[in-house]
């Protein structure tokens, strides 16, 4: 029997965040509701065995995480690992004020942009409700792994930001300078 | 650690400091400290990631999300007949195991000696209504869950006042067996208590038993028979005397 209070109380702590994860994941707004509910329905059925009530959170984006892929359509698989190339792991040099300019639906959907083996540690970092450790844990992969998708995919993304950035700095239909430069390498 | 080692490690740094007390990170921030160029690179990347995570947060949740997650609009589409569930399959079966324990353990006649209260203790934490009861009141709770109460000396209340107090009534073989939880630190104990019969002898035990992970410490004194049962081994049991 699902205690109504306490529920609602997990509800509030953390559908936010859980709905923002799967948006990132579903990219639609419809499925990320469906995948927000789907993982409480979860919960009330099978979570309320979990002793150890620390970790509730992670085990709320593990279950979301897990429903995802679950009802992904069979053959559609996520992008191997390693396949950027080493000087595309060197991340773009954009500054933070040209990002907090930026209207966030365009940061998002720059998000969406990532690769999704990149794009699921990321937005659970961006999130900040789990430490590198429990993302590793979420997903099911090493901590070096994690640590190295986190590099890519911010690579990744600064690369979209900065392409999709120009334009507001374009004066005429002109860009004279890419808002972007490589970082120097030592 | 070199300088791209440090910014390998720092780049799963969180903005929000809630890492600054890992391990893992703690290199890497000392090299932050001493390298002004480094320095520099840290402070631009956690500048990038609070703004990336500030427009994270600005994502709106859907109209309705929290209602219908609460009201269960979708839950209710998917579930299946209720005794067709797992849960209730596995309640069901439980239920007749204890059923058929407990018609073993309560068949009348004779004085209830301290084994059998063991088994049927432990034949009641196994049943799935355990726990059911509403708890006992805080008196009670508070005295068992003190340190300086040593049960070898009986208990501070008697049986109708253990009884007034909030402690479930069970029967075996007759007789009434009152049973009541209580916590010391981090364990849970649960306390069954019975009046002692003429025919049987005061002063037997403590008593040990230990089975599927769960001890049982039992004895007699001069008015009542007692067990008190938990899964924290019959070390925390002896702790209770």
């Amino acid at each position: 029997m699902v205690n109504h209070e306490a529920f609602t109380q997990l509800v509030d702590a953390h559908y936010t965040s859980l709905y923002r994860f799967a948006y990132s994941l579903a990219r639609s707004e419809a499925d990320a509701c469906d995948l927000t509910q789907q993982t409480f329905y979860v919960w009330a059925t099978k979570g309320q065995a979990l002793r150890d009530l620390t970790k509730v959170k992670s085990w709320l984006f593990t279950t979301l995480y897990r429903e995802f892929l679950r009802g992904r359509r069979r053959g559609e698989r996520m992008a191997p690992l390693d396949t950027m190339a080493p000087e595309e792991i060197e991340p773009a040099t954009l500054e933070p004020e040209i990002v907090s300019a930026m209207d966030s639906r365009l940061v998002v959907e720059a998000l969406h942009e990532v690769d999704e083996v990149y794009r699921v540690p990321l937005t659970l970092f961006y999130l900040e409700e789990l430490s590198y450790q429990e993302i590793a844990a979420a997903l099911e992969v090493p901590i070096g792994t994690v640590m190295s998708r986190l590099s890519r995919g911010k690579a990744h993304l600064r690369t979209i930001l900065a392409a999709r950035s120009e334009p507001a700095a374009k004066d005429g239909g002109v860009v004279a300078f890419p808002a972007i430069k490589k970082e120097a390498r030592p | 650690m070199n300088v791209q080692e440090a910014k390998f490690i720092l780049r799963a740094y969180r903005t929000g400091g809630s890492d600054a007390s890992d391990a893992a990170f703690c290199e890497a921030l000392e090299l932050v400290r001493r390298d002004p160029e480094l320095g520099r690179w840290f402070a631009r990347e956690q500048g990038l990631d609070k703004a990336v995570v500030a427009k994270l947060g600005e994502v709106a949740v859907p109209a309705g999300l929290r209602e219908a997650i609460l009201t269960g609009a979708r839950v209710s589409a998917r579930q299946r007949a209720w005794w067709r569930q797992p849960v209730w399959l596995a309640m069901a079966a439980s239920v007749a195991l204890v059923f058929a324990a407990m018609t073993w353990l309560l068949r009348p006649g004779g004085a209830v000696s301290i084994d059998r209260l063991a088994e049927f203790a432990a034949a009641d934490l196994r049943s799935p209504l355990h726990g059911a009861g509403a708890p006992p009141k805080h008196e009670l709770a508070a005295k068992l869950a003190d340190p300086a109460l040593r049960l070898a000396v009986g208990l501070p209340f008697g049986f109708d006042r253990l009884s007034a107090m909030g402690c479930r009534t069970l029967k075996l073989g007759g007789h009434d067996v009152l049973e009541t939880c209580f916590h010391r630190g981090s364990v849970d104990f649960h306390l069954y208590v019975m009046v002692r019969e003429s025919s049987q002898s005061a002063g037997i035990g403590p008593e040990f038993s230990e089975k599927k992970g769960l001890s049982t410490m039992a004895w007699t004194d001069a008015r009542y028979v007692y067990v008190v049962a938990s899964t924290a081994g019959v070390d925390q049991l002896k702790s209770l005397l």
